[in-house]
């Protein structure tokens, strides 16, 4: 082991008394500053304050230490790296070990994985939309189909659950007849027609709506649906259509639902049943 | 009288043929510094941390804020979100603390990231270095952990989208992925159980692997001592250059503390990192434009974005796009970059033990592959942004994906390219003209180019 002559020099007398002032003087600076900083912490004072006095308080520390660096580094020092050309070069690990490595933690992992989705059930249809539940808006009151413009939405809920995530469903007022694949006989008013609000893609909300092609947009990662066809994908990463909800005029002049959604809501899953 | 650890640690040595030898030696190049910023960083979330965490409640229950915030002053929002403006309007200095916290955690990610992204491009993953990559691997998983986890925390509007995506994200698993979803979910939004296992992980089950893994990787650098960058008074290929812990490296570590403290602090200052109180808190049902994760999960987000509709089915199994982008592409990009190192003793057939760091130009292969690699992740990260760019540019986003599903493909090809003919005309180059005693040449070239 040698040292490289990058030693640090300890000068006594005059220019040694410098550097202790130096030194001193930082620290001391960086001290007076941190009372300064708990005084204004619990006056409460503004955010930028106390982030200016810290980042007084960490240059000065950080001088003091620089000073330290400089002056009391022991240098490099060096030493033999281990001599490994005697040793045997070929992989430690055999392909045979590796692989039943792999094949005891793959089972491994399957084994706790059944294990663990014993606990867990496949996720429930999840709408509770049915023939005759009137649909209600953010306010809880019962939507009537002259709440909504030409061009309008409005995002309502089965009565009773406004505010529930799964259930959430947006009535659109349609500037142009809607077409197939939409079920026809789902269409209120002539030209209200309703969806669900979550995207098929990522689940996000698809919480906009363009007029001018009557497109419903997810702001997440743009899945764009044809809300005058079906709701069918037209653009971006979804594959599946918005589910739609069958609407009727109830007697009474309220709009509700004929029926469930025609698919379950939510982010189409990696399983198919059949 | 030796320590039972450092009895395992012998006994490990002479197993692999190592000799061990006690002297420590520390790297403090400018390189090698940027390691040490990320444990510096560390050390300011957790200090931040523990402040913060000993205020915040993980709750979605709604409880009415009482305090100092006009906007929200009775009203009712939910628990984790009031918490969170209690802590930045109603704690002296919480807001500070909130603020230093995030951008510690952006100068966290961007040190690990540059410091992968260093180790990769100059060699220093080859043996006897190949676990501390592997750990390193580990310990930027744990750093996006943090991110998603960090970002579940306040309950505020991108939140709910982002639970929902992670949904998504378990749901489009074929075969488990329902009970999955179900498991942390506990059926639908807002879901208390994830919020619980975000916050468990954020605070004490991510910090304590981190320290772990920390732990492993420091321990496996002081082990096989550092990798060096060639210099003309030492041949560092036999010879161990370095710095005692105790002043030198620790001196040294202690002071870039303190200038990068001052460096966050400033920031925080001039910055508005963590105020959430004008974004407001999650709704069920909404949702709103510009939604974006931390830059960290751009990658996930961005391919979510641009990887076309796809729906295949293949029995029992259905293939979307959730399933490409949110698992399989980033399944393989973290697979490479752990795996690499095997995947180039294999290609180069060289197996030998390397302690002299690389040019990034001096091995076409290496570069070749870090360029693909490197590319791909950027151009996914940029395709986070595709809305924004349609907002800046008045161009539709659907034109705008399409351009970006092209860009995914060519930029890592092109990349690739050009960074194999960098290389080849390097060592060229070099041939022609070899500086004295060079140590670049001769060294394998093996030509193989993209991934």
């Amino acid at each position: 082991m040698t040292r490289l002559p990058t030693e640090p020099s300890t000068p006594s007398g005059r220019a040694g008394q410098v550097r202790l002032v130096w030194l001193g003087g930082w620290l001391a600076g960086a001290g007076v500053g941190l009372i300064v900083l708990i005084v204004l912490w619990v006056a409460d004072a503004r955010t930028e304050v106390l982030a200016l006095v810290g980042t007084g308080v960490a240059g000065a520390v950080a001088v003091a230490l620089h000073h330290l660096v400089v002056t009391q580094d022991l240098g490099e020092r060096t030493a033999a790296r281990p001599d490994t050309s005697q040793v045997d070069l070929a992989s430690r690990l055999g392909r045979r070990q590796v692989l039943a490595g792999l094949g005891a933690a793959a089972v491994a992992g399957a084994v706790a994985l059944t294990g663990l989705l014993r606990f867990g059930s496949p996720a429930p249809t999840g709408s509770t939309w049915a023939d005759g539940v009137a649909l209600a808006s953010q306010t809880g009151d019962r939507l009537r189909p002259e709440d909504i413009p030409l061009g309008g939405v409005v995002t309502v809920w089965p009565e009773g659950e406004v505010g529930a995530e799964r259930t959430a469903v947006m009535v659109i007022r349609l500037r142009e007849p809607a077409q197939e694949p939409t079920r026809l006989d789902g269409i209120a008013d002539d030209t209200l027609v309703a969806y669900s609000r979550l995207c098929t893609h990522a689940g996000c909300a698809v919480a906009l709506y363009r007029d001018v092609d009557q497109a419903l947009f997810c702001p997440c990662h743009q899945a764009t649906f044809d809300a005058r066809r079906g709701a069918r994908p037209t653009a971006g990463p979804a594959s599946v259509p918005l589910p739609q909800l069958p609407l009727a005029v109830h007697a009474d002049g309220h709009l509700i639902a004929t029926g469930d959604l025609t698919a379950r809501p939510g982010p189409a899953s990696g399983t198919v049943r059949t | 009288m030796t320590s039972p650890l450092a009895a395992i640690a012998e006994r490990l040595d002479r197993r692999i043929g190592r000799r061990a030898d006690p002297p420590s030696l520390w790297p403090t190049s400018f390189g090698a510094l940027i390691s040490h910023a990320a444990i510096a960083a560390f050390l300011l979330l957790t200090v931040t941390g523990i402040a913060l965490a000993l205020v915040y409640r993980p709750s979605v229950a709604p409880v009415i804020y009482e305090g100092s915030a006009p906007l929200f002053d009775g009203r009712e929002l939910p628990g984790a979100f009031a918490s969170i403006i209690t802590i930045s309007e109603d704690i002296p200095g919480g807001l500070l603390l909130r603020r230093v916290h995030v951008a510690a955690s952006h100068l966290f990610m961007l040190a690990t990231v540059l410091h992968l992204l260093r180790t990769l491009l100059l060699g220093a993953f080859r043996r006897p270095r190949m676990l501390t990559h592997a750990t390193g691997v580990g310990l930027l998983l744990v750093a996006l952990g943090f991110s998603y986890t960090g970002e579940l925390l306040p309950y505020g509007l991108v939140t709910g989208s982002s639970m929902r995506i992670a949904e998504s994200v378990l749901y489009a698993l074929p075969l488990a992925g329902e009970q999955l979803a179900d498991l942390a979910f506990d059926g639908g939004l807002p879901s208390q159980r994830l919020m619980t296992l975000a916050w468990a992980g954020h605070v004490f089950l991510l910090p304590l692997t981190l320290i772990g893994l920390l732990g492993a990787h420091l321990w496996l650098v002081h082990r096989r001592r550092p990798a060096l960058e060639a210099r003309p008074d030492v041949d560092v290929a036999i010879t161990a250059v370095g710095r005692p812990l105790w002043p030198d490296a620790v001196l040294r570590f202690a002071l870039l503390t303190a200038g990068l403290t001052g460096v966050v602090l400033l920031s925080a200052a001039l910055v508005p990192w963590a105020d959430l109180e004008l974004e407001g808190p999650f709704l069920t049902a909404e949702a709103t434009n510009s939604v974006h994760p931390p830059w960290p999960l751009f990658f996930l987000t961005g391919g979510l974005r641009v990887v076309p509709a796809v729906d295949l089915i293949l029995g029992p199994v259905r293939i979307t796009n959730v399933l490409i982008a949110g698992v399989v592409l980033p399944g393989i990009l973290v697979g490479m970059l752990a795996l690499y190192p095997w995947l180039e003793r294999r290609v180069l057939d060289d197996r030998t033990e390397h302690h002299r760091l690389d040019h990034p130009l001096e091995v076409p292969f290496r570069t070749g592959s870090i360029a693909v690699m490197t590319s791909f992740a950027l151009v996914l990260t940029f395709s986070a942004g595709i809305d924004v760019l349609a907002f800046w540019t008045g161009l539709p986003v659907e034109r705008i994906a399409d351009a970006f599903l092209i860009l995914l493909v060519l930029v890592p090809a092109g990349c690739g390219w050009t960074a194999v003919r960098a290389a080849r005309r390097f060592r060229a180059a070099r041939l022609a003209d070899p500086l004295p005693d060079d140590p670049v040449l001769p060294g394998p070239d093996t030509g193989a180019t993209d991934a």
